[in-house]
């Protein structure tokens, strides 16, 4: 934490500006932009083939696709039942017809005729029966516009209602019958048991306008769910008119879709998701109702249900209780109803939430895994460079090759270039030795001269200091004057002589043998008229001081 | 080394944090469980155990997550064979729910070894505030595999209005209903004064026959073989015979509830649970209703001081699941079910007995929590027979479902022949007695007959 609080961004910039960047750092960097650019590529494509998505819009998918599969299979099971329905009433109306004409009845003359209507019914009993047992549905049942009891309190009409008892399977073979509706001797008739429920006859507000409802050319009618009087059942209806000869609706007639059929025969799982919540909802005032395919929305859902969409999502409110889902209107019948999937909002939320913790944990897991690539990358390519350049940088190679076979052809000429420029180095340090050397020397042999020099010095000063009077003029004059006639070999003995040298010193300074130095010697004795080495030295150093004294006077 | 143990275990605590999750035992809102549950406490009317389970779902199932969905409330006839069918997959049968109702007798169609052991989930201190007898019912060897929510006990339910009526033109009361033999006398009084209609439906005859032979200290099932040829069973036999092909008795399948609302018959033996299905009218012909009074008496006796009745009602199974979260979800609910205030919530709204001690002496000491009077009848009965009445649980033996369900279908078939052979000979103008004598005695050789195929 200390050395994050502590990195300087800017510095370092400027340090690899000044400095450049390690070959580590640069390796790292590379990987792990190369890493992520692997990795951002990938999460396009996925993302643009919608491979992945968030966890809420992968639910969003899921329901929509399984939405439109239910909607799909509802209508076409309604309609199924509807065909059942219309092929129902018309054998209806033909035993119907079949009845009173065998009776020599009008249809008007049903009513109040408790015997005719009972023998009515016992004649459609097997209609209804069959017709029960090959539609997908829970009960079938038809009323007409009669009565047995037009002074009763409760207008009521006349028909067969059968429902299956004890449902607990789609397959509805071998359940039994109740009569929920019909007369005591149909039940008898048919060795039916009676429904809890049962009544003779049923109310005539059952079916809402049901004389108006098929004007218009309605094919068939998909009742809102409703209450069942004297059951604690709620249903749809599926139904159509049954007409007399003049085509005059006397009735209706069709099946029960209870909310338990609806419930086993709706049953929607998804692999992921589990269990979904199906619905088929009427819309009134802005609320809804219907049936769901679950026991307990079932139970919630005869209460009203809200819907609220935002951005295509649904959001169900059932009081307290809330779910996400997605809704498709379909048209069944002549009404439009709503088809609805949906999950708890908990499931969703969760389902939302371990998606979220699940990209976070794969994104975690993928940085860890590029930086211990990046490390055991490192350790294993960039590391042994390094130490190589080190073996090298410090003339400490074991011969080891990185089986990098560029790197080896590289450090195998540095190291070639390595070894001449040593040998070279050393023949230098070798000539350095003896240059030192033979300074050393020169040192001490100039020291000695210049010892000897100072020596010589003080004698010619105390020498001329003692016999200045005694040097004959004319001698000294002539000696300057022919000064200038030595040679520039002769005048550099001379000057050699001057500087202390012995004969034998000029000789080997000059590189001239005895006697070519005696040869010398000899002319320039002769040119500056001296007759001896003495008098020779003693004119050199008057001339010496005189050129001092003069110097100084300068 | 290190960095490679770090980064495995890092890359491990990844993996098992965000992935585990699904492997949690508890259910939770977040991983909402769903049961299906298939039961048999509710008529087509109404259905006291769905209520309560709405009232689960809202609370503390939507604590947990639990959604208990009701996919059937049938009989215990129609469980039993929805149960056999699912679990030798019959095709076009459901899948087996994860809960269900039903007598013991189903623990062995569906297999002891898929039942989950609820003495496995709850503690020793859970268990004793059960009734002791209920609770031992459940019990399959050493396992608690039924774990009792209700419990019955039988009754005499009278159509008050109706049998008024006929109390006043025939002088019989309600007192001589306390006995058998009081109520079959009344029956063949009752056919006559009504003109040849039923006074009475017996709903089980096994049950008669098992508590019969009891009072007469006999024994009706023994290794399980049902003894017709025993003498107490032809005591118990004859006065029923007699009744039964004399008129006085409704020897059809089905409910008498049913029946009430035609008024075909106007008294029945049955579940003090069938309180939850009598109708509150009479329903006539021409459409006509008429409001009915229903009582309850205690279960008739066969002799003086030997009173008995079966106690029954069968329990709650779960279907043991690989997903512990529904094990968990099916203990959560069943807890809740049988804790006091919602067992005597559910029990008094369905006739049944509550399945606590606790929530027994509650119900027992004021009546006011039932809120129906022709409920709190029901309870006065049992209160009187809790007094006086010995308990009978039946044995459970193997085919002993099949057993009882012949038993019921021969007794039924014979009577009703006989009394079709009564009705038709006393026409061609037999001596009633003689014919109705003969009869009897002919009705139990073909019983014992029929049974003995």
């Amino acid at each position: 934490m200390k050395t994050l609080l502590k990195f300087d961004l800017p510095n370092l910039l400027r340090q690899i500006k000044t400095e450049g960047i390690s070959i580590r750092r640069r390796f790292v960097a590379y990987i792990i932009s190369a890493i992520a650019l692997v990795l951002s590529l990938i999460l396009l494509l996925l993302n643009l083939f919608g491979i992945m998505n968030p966890a809420g819009a992968q639910i969003m998918h899921t329901l929509d696709t399984q939405l439109s599969t239910y909607a799909d299979s509802i209508k076409r099971d309604y309609n199924k039942t509807a065909a059942h329905a219309i092929s129902f009433a018309d054998q209806l109306e033909a035993g119907l017809q079949n009845f009173l004409t065998e009776q020599n009845l009008p249809f008007d003359h049903l009513k109040n005729n408790t015997e005719a209507l009972s023998a009515l019914q016992g004649a459609l009993y097997d209609t209804v029966y069959l017709n029960m047992q090959l539609a997908p549905s829970s009960g079938a049942f038809y009323i007409l516009d009669t009565t047995v009891n037009s002074r009763s309190e409760e207008p009521l009409y006349n028909g067969i209602y059968l429902k299956y008892i004890n449902l607990y399977s789609e397959s509805t073979v071998n359940n039994d019958i109740a009569l929920y509706r019909g007369s005591f001797s149909t039940a008898k008739g048919g060795n039916l048991t009676f429904h809890s429920g049962w009544s003779n006859e049923m109310r005539t507000d059952f079916f809402d306008s049901c004389d108006s409802a098929f004007d218009d050319g309605t094919h068939y009618i998909l009742s809102p769910a409703v209450e069942i009087p004297d059951t604690w059942e709620r249903a749809r209806y599926v139904y159509v008119p049954i007409r007399d000869p003049k085509d005059r609706i006397i009735g209706v007639c069709g099946f029960e879709i209870n909310d338990m059929y609806f419930q086993l025969s709706k049953k929607i799982i998804d692999d992921r998701l589990g269990a979904l919540i199906g619905a088929l909802l009427d819309k009134e005032h802005g609320v809804y109702t219907g049936q769901f395919n679950s026991g307990s929305y079932n139970a919630i859902g005869s209460e009203e249900v809200k819907i609220t969409a935002k951005s295509g999502i649904a959001a169900f409110h059932f009081g307290t209780e809330r779910c996400i889902g997605k809704t498709k209107d379909i048209t069944l019948g002549d009404n439009t109803f709503t088809v609805a999937l949906m999950i708890p909002e908990a499931q969703f939320d969760a389902i939302v939430q371990r998606g979220q913790m699940k990209t976070v944990g794969i994104f975690f897991a993928v940085v860890l895994v590029m930086f211990a690539y990046c490390m055991f990358m490192s350790k294993k390519y960039v590391a042994p460079i390094l130490r190589k350049i080190d073996q090298i940088k410090y003339s400490e190679n074991d011969g080891e090759q990185l089986k990098i076979r560029e790197f080896d052809d590289l450090f195998a000429y540095i190291e070639e270039k390595a070894s001449v420029h040593e040998e070279q180095l050393k023949s230098l340090e070798t000539a350095k030795i003896a240059a030192e050397e033979e300074a050393a020397r020169a040192r001490y042999a100039y020291e000695k001269a210049l010892e000897e020099y100072e020596l010589a010095k003080s004698e010619i000063l105390h020498l001329s200091e003692e016999s200045k009077n005694e040097i004959v003029l004319e001698d000294y004059e002539y000696f300057l004057c022919n000064l200038k006639t030595l040679t520039p070999q002769e005048m550099r003995i001379y000057e050699l002589y001057v500087e202390g040298n012995s004969t034998a010193e000029i000789a080997a300074i000059i590189g001239i043998k005895e006697n070519t130095m005696k040869y010398h010697n000899k002319n320039i004795y002769a040119k500056l008229g001296v007759s001896s080495r003495k008098q020779f030295l003693r004119f050199a150093a008057l001339k010496q001081i005189q050129d001092k004294k003069g110097k100084q006077s300068e | 080394m290190k960095k490679a143990l770090a980064f495995l275990l890092s890359l491990t605590f990844l993996l098992t944090t965000f992935s585990g999750c699904e492997r949690e035992r508890m259910p939770s809102p977040a991983d909402p469980v769903t049961l299906t549950m298939w039961h048999v406490y509710g008529s087509q009317t109404i259905s006291p155990l769905n209520t309560v389970i709405d009232e689960f779902n809202r609370s503390l199932g939507r604590e947990y997550g639990i959604t208990i969905n009701v996919a059937s409330v049938t009989s215990s006839s129609a469980i039993d064979k929805a149960l056999s069918a699912s679990a030798s997959g019959e095709p076009g049968a459901e899948a087996m729910p994860d809960l269900f109702t039903a007598y013991p007798r189903v623990a062995e169609i569906v297999g002891l070894e898929n039942l989950l052991p609820w003495d496995d989930y709850f503690t020793g201190e859970e268990l004793s505030n059960f009734h002791a007898d209920f609770l031992s019912e459940g019990y399959f060897g050493e396992q608690l595999l039924m774990l009792p929510v209700a419990k019955s006990t039988e009754a005499f339910y009278l159509n008050k209005t109706l049998f008024d009526r006929f109390s006043a033109d025939t002088g019989i009361t309600t007192d001589e209903l306390s006995r058998y033999d009081g109520v079959f006398s009344a029956a063949r009084t009752y056919y006559d004064w009504s003109d040849g209609q039923n006074f009475l439906q017996i709903n089980d005859y096994y049950h008669y026959a098992y508590v019969g032979m009891k009072a007469h200290g006999s024994e009706f099932i023994r290794n399980g073989r049902l003894r017709l040829d025993d003498e107490a069973f032809r005591a118990v036999w004859l006065p029923l015979a007699k009744t039964a092909i004399y008129g006085g008795i409704c020897l059809d399948d089905g409910y008498a509830a049913a029946r009430w609302k035609t008024a075909e018959i106007i008294a029945n033996t049955g579940s003090t649970a069938d309180v939850l299905y009598q109708p509150s009218e009479v329903i006539y012909p021409d459409n006509s209703t008429e409001p009915i009074e229903a009582i309850a008496l205690p279960y008739p006796t066969f002799a003086e001081n030997t009173s008995g009745a079966i106690y029954r009602g069968g329990g709650l199974f779960a279907v043991k699941s690989e997903d512990e979260r529904k094990n968990q979800a099916a203990v959560i609910f069943a807890k809740w079910l049988t804790e006091k205030e919602h067992n005597l919530e559910f029990v008094t709204n369905a006739g049944y007995l509550p399945v606590r001690d606790d929530a027994m002496d509650t119900l027992f000491a004021d009546f006011s929590l039932v809120e129906k009077e022709n409920f709190r009848s029901v309870y006065r009965a049992v209160d009187t027979m809790l007094d006086s009445y010995t308990l009978y649980a039946l044995p459970l033996y193997d085919g002993a479902s099949e057993i009882q369900s012949d038993f019921e279908t021969n007794v039924k078939a014979v009577l009703k022949a006989a009394h079709h052979q009564y009705v038709k000979r006393i026409g061609e103008g037999e001596n009633p007695d003689t014919v109705l004598n003969a009869l009897v005695e002919s009705s139990l050789t073909e019983l014992k007959s029929l049974s003995g195929k």
